[in-house]
């Protein structure tokens, strides 16, 4: 199946194109809902070996902030919005009308917060997609972790690896302009995704 | 700690997702880094000093011919690890067996569910040494929280480290 879905996406820039899109719309949810200009730094889609996808988030041991959640309908998938810790409080800062430096933990307000940002950009990233391909794509709530980024991971990829040996990702960077934040929105789509019918949007297989 | 990073005199050997690592040099350890609903089993054989981590995704593997993978599976991860042990000089009742993992790390997925794969993969690991008749001298399972674990193969000690408790001997 993996085989399929890399052939297929790599003839398709459509794909590339309406992936881009919902990213677009995502990073400017954030942007609205933080009140400060995210940047994308790069937008990578590509096929990637389960030992890899740790190495994604900065090692499996790596302490991540992740808000996680997935989504049904026309397709399945699963979302990660992730952050090292230290950018999670200073976004949370930013959330909350801290001083910076204010946040140092995620309390239940902080976790609030952040799952709420998580399901701004989740939702955004949706939309996109399933405006333009005319379906419908419903996210779940969003759930707030703490952990090791391979224990914040195998969530999804129990999932996935039941299906295939490699993984499907849309992996975005973002950043504010002064670097000061900085982080990681990954789409892991089931293989269902690729097949999605690309009429609606004027595009065509 | 990267596969292959030098820790000392060490070599860390990382067992990646679906992966196994087997060695008989006093200078490897076997690692399972960042396990949540994943289980790492450590085994061991202490007279020949060969040892093995394997890195358990799911819990059963429906058609085991036709398996690419078969280290993600807790039903063929064990056959593939005593396998492989046994052609570096071990025998399988001086094996010792440690596992650690098979967190619930989002809390709110009902238990028993079938969602709950850290529970499941707990159950079909032990199922699956059960049925090769391999005892488990210890384990550190369940929970919320990430583990990573450690085989150093020149003593046979292993070391569970998770996000809520510091580095001990499992």
């Amino acid at each position: 199946m993996e085989n399929n879905v890399t052939r297929e996406f790599n003839g398709m820039p459509v794909w590339d194109q309406l992936i881009k899109r919902g990213m677009t719309n995502a990073i400017n949810g954030l942007s609205q809902m933080v009140g400060r200009d995210f940047e994308i730094s790069s937008i990578n889609i590509r096929q990637v070996p389960a030992r890899e996808m740790p190495s994604l988030l900065g090692g499996p041991e790596s302490m991540v902030v992740g808000v996680y959640i997935t989504f049904n309908g026309a397709s399945n998938g699963h979302i990660l919005l992730a952050h090292q810790p230290e950018f999670a409080y200073a976004i949370l800062d930013l959330l909350l009308g801290n001083h910076p430096g204010t946040c140092k933990t995620l309390d239940e307000m902080s976790q609030s917060a952040l799952g709420e940002m998580g399901n701004v950009t989740g939702t955004f990233f949706l939309n996109a997609i399933a405006d333009s391909l005319g379906v419908l794509l419903h996210p779940s709530p969003p759930v707030v972790l703490l952990d090791m980024a391979g224990a914040i991971l195998d969530i999804a990829l129990s999932e996935i690896l039941a299906e295939r040996d490699d993984v499907f990702i849309v992996e975005t960077s973002f950043h504010v302009s002064d670097r000061t934040i900085e982080g990681k929105f990954l789409i892991m789509p089931n293989a269902s995704f690729m097949q999605l019918p690309l009429a609606p949007s004027g595009a065509s297989h | 700690m990267i596969a292959g990073q030098a820790v000392n005199s060490e070599v860390v050997l990382v067992a990646g997702l679906g992966e196994i690592q087997v060695s008989n040099d006093p200078n490897h350890v076997l690692s399972c880094l960042g396990l949540g609903s994943c289980i790492g089993v450590s085994a061991y054989d202490p007279v020949a000093r060969v040892g093995a981590m394997a890195h358990v995704v799911l819990p059963y593997c429906n058609d085991p011919e036709a398996e690419k993978m078969p280290v993600k599976y807790a039903n063929t991860a064990v056959t593939v690890m005593l396998k492989e042990m046994e052609k570096k000089g071990a025998v399988k009742k001086r094996i010792v067996i440690k596992i650690a993992g098979g967190a619930k790390i989002i809390t709110t997925i009902p238990s028993k569910s079938p969602l709950d794969i850290g529970e499941r993969n707990c159950e079909a690991v032990k199922a699956a040494l059960a049925e090769h008749k391999l005892d488990i001298k210890s384990e550190d399972l369940r929970g919320n929280h990430g583990r990573s674990m450690w085989l150093y193969i020149d003593s046979g000690i292993t070391r569970v480290r998770s996000t809520s408790s510091p580095i001990r001997e499992l």
